[in-house]
């Protein structure tokens, strides 16, 4: 799958489904997790929905600040699995 | 030995001497010697019970990986055993003298002293690395340890085997097989921490501590609301300092062995909602347990279609991880409460966050900001009252400090309590406590190496009062208070 589609698939779920907000302005660097725009439950949702869209299991040991802050981690990181 | 004592320091400089001078081979092996001698210096029946724990999960660990997807049934059983040693020796207290009165019946006497069971310090640590250890062989994860020495010294490498950080073997182990040489940046940060966490153990939290007084809390009914107020407000504190400084000095000695820990706090009495404060609070305790407990939790449900608005989505997963939490403190009716607080206020914050879009930290008007703080500060500190007390004693002191008439009638008759609310100590409470404070500002502004930005002079002033603060600390105190968490 295209990098680009994977992108704005995960920017699109984030703004809809997590943050909640469609027309939020959501940077591919911009601090998720650090800014309060998710937290844990979110994180949860985020990798189930990644599961079912992507067929890609992140572990929940991985589903931390370090690792999923950004857009630019989270894209990285299912197209790292997807291969 | 606690690690604020002479012995340590000198404990401790022995073992780094060894530890640079023997070849990078030998270095764990000095860690491993120096750790048992370590756990022996409290108790030799700690060092036997952990010895055994961790030749039996290191096996276990390896038979785990070897059955691979079959491995479900030796997985179960290793977790299985290491909750029952923590059930056994956590409660052995309640069942020795059932099993001393039966053999006394019997004929058997004078056997009390034989059958005591100390609760070795540091279990409750030690196991939920173990568990955490072997789910993750189990996931792939983790590779399982080849070394016994190396996995030995993880399980109990001295600087943070009585309370923490509670480290992942994965992240551990590399440590471990790195090349460790004497260098001024380590040293340097030693240090820093190792100061930090003296100023907050010896200095904020044991002097709070000796403050407040012996009975506020085994008899609440003794004292009015004011009183009540003040001395939680100095309990709140005095917690938080006696952790974050054993935590900081542990780090603090970790780093002259060139080993570094991870932080366990990052003032969590400035967290603006509660997911917050469990980011900002026992840092490691939290992300196991959100690792362990609340993530598979919660995906489970959302992958059985309960989706996120479901109740069951909304309070199963706070809930049971609060409870799992407090009963890794204790198996007490009071603790499960404290671990119900913080369940419901997880609950309640999630049920209004899914009301209405997110909004990021900053960009709520700043006294929304401030008042969000001191909300989550007071019901935080609220839900303390049963985490150090009794349940009966816990529900006296909320219904006294929480009653407007005994509010009233206290600011009615405050001429006659107010030598015992305004006075020295309480001069002396808001000072230690205005400390602890600054010192979480500089850490939130400059971060944790706040003191390297200062000119050298201004390093010199503050390094000279902090230790002028720790000998007048240190005179003050005939008997420090233990650590809070080494009872864990």
């Amino acid at each position: 799958m295209d990098e680009k589609v994977v992108r704005e698939t995960l920017r699109n779920y984030i703004k809809k489904e997590l943050i909640r907000d469609p027309k939020y302005n959501l940077g591919d660097t911009e601090g998720i997790i650090t800014g309060g725009l998710i937290d844990s439950f979110s994180l949860a949702e985020f990798a189930v929905f990644v599961e079912s869209e992507f067929n890609v299991y992140i572990p929940d040991s991985d589903l931390t600040v370090t690792k999923m802050n950004t857009l630019d981690q989270m894209v990285t990181r299912v197209l790292l699995d997807m291969k | 030995m606690t690690t604020t004592s002479f012995e340590f320091a000198i404990f401790t400089l022995v073992t780094l001497v060894l530890y640079y001078v023997v070849s990078r081979k030998m270095q764990n092996q000095i860690l491993l010697i120096a750790s048992y001698i370590f756990l022996i210096s409290w108790n030799i029946q700690f060092a036997i019970v952990f010895l055994i724990l961790t030749v039996v999960n290191f096996t276990a660990a390896q038979f785990i990986a070897r059955k691979g997807k079959r491995s479900k049934l030796a997985l179960y059983t290793g977790i299985a055993f290491n909750i029952a040693a923590l059930v056994f020796f956590k409660y052995a207290d309640f069942f020795v003298p059932s099993v001393v009165g039966f053999l006394q019946q019997i004929g058997i006497t004078q056997v009390e002293d034989g059958l005591r069971i100390l609760l070795p310090l540091g279990l409750s640590f030690f196991i939920v690395q173990t568990i955490s250890y072997l789910l993750d062989v189990n996931r792939g994860i983790t590779v399982p340890a080849s070394s016994f020495v190396q996995f030995a010294v993880y399980m109990v490498y001295f600087p943070r085997v009585i309370s923490g950080p509670i480290e992942r073997y994965r992240e551990f182990q590399p440590l471990l097989q790195e090349t460790r040489n004497f260098d001024r940046a380590n040293l340097d940060i030693a240090f820093i921490l190792i100061l930090q966490g003296l100023v907050r153990k010896v200095v904020i939290a044991n002097l709070l501590f000796l403050l407040v007084p012996l009975n506020i809390f085994s008899q609440p009914g003794l004292y009015q609301p004011p009183h009540l107020a003040l001395w939680l407000l100095v309990y709140t504190f005095a917690l938080y300092n006696d952790f974050a400084g054993y935590t900081l000095l542990a780090r603090g000695v970790s780093a002259l062995f060139g080993i570094p820990l991870s932080a366990n706090f990052n003032a969590p009495y400035t967290a603006q909602g509660f997911s917050d404060f469990w980011q900002r609070w026992h840092i490691t305790l939290s992300n196991w347990l959100r690792d362990y407990i609340f993530m598979p939790v919660t995906r489970n449900l959302l992958r059985r279609k309960f989706s996120r608005n479901h109740a069951v989505s909304i309070v199963l997963p706070p809930m049971t991880t609060m409870f799992v939490s407090a009963l890794w403190h204790s198996a007490s009716l009071n603790m499960l409460i404290w671990g119900g607080m913080h369940g419901v206020y997880l609950v309640a914050e999630r049920g209004l966050t899914l009301a209405r879009p997110v909004k990021r930290n900053q960009s709520a008007p700043k006294w929304r900001q401030y008042a969000s703080v001191l909300i989550v500060f007071i019901l935080v500190a609220l839900a303390w009252v049963p985490f150090r007390t009794a349940l009966p004693e816990a529900i006296t002191y909320w219904s006294i400090l929480l009653s407007p008439a005994s509010w009233l009638d206290a600011l009615r008759n405050f001429s006659a309590i107010r030598g015992q609310v305004l006075n020295r100590y309480t001069l002396d409470a808001i000072v230690l406590i205005t400390i602890s404070i600054l010192l979480d500002f500089a850490h939130l502004r400059l971060g944790e190496q706040a003191l390297q930005r200062f000119p050298v002079l201004v390093q010199a002033i503050i390094i000279n009062m902090v230790i002028l603060a720790l000998i007048i600390a240190s005179i003050a105190q005939n008997r420090p208070p233990a650590f809070v968490y080494q009872g864990f």
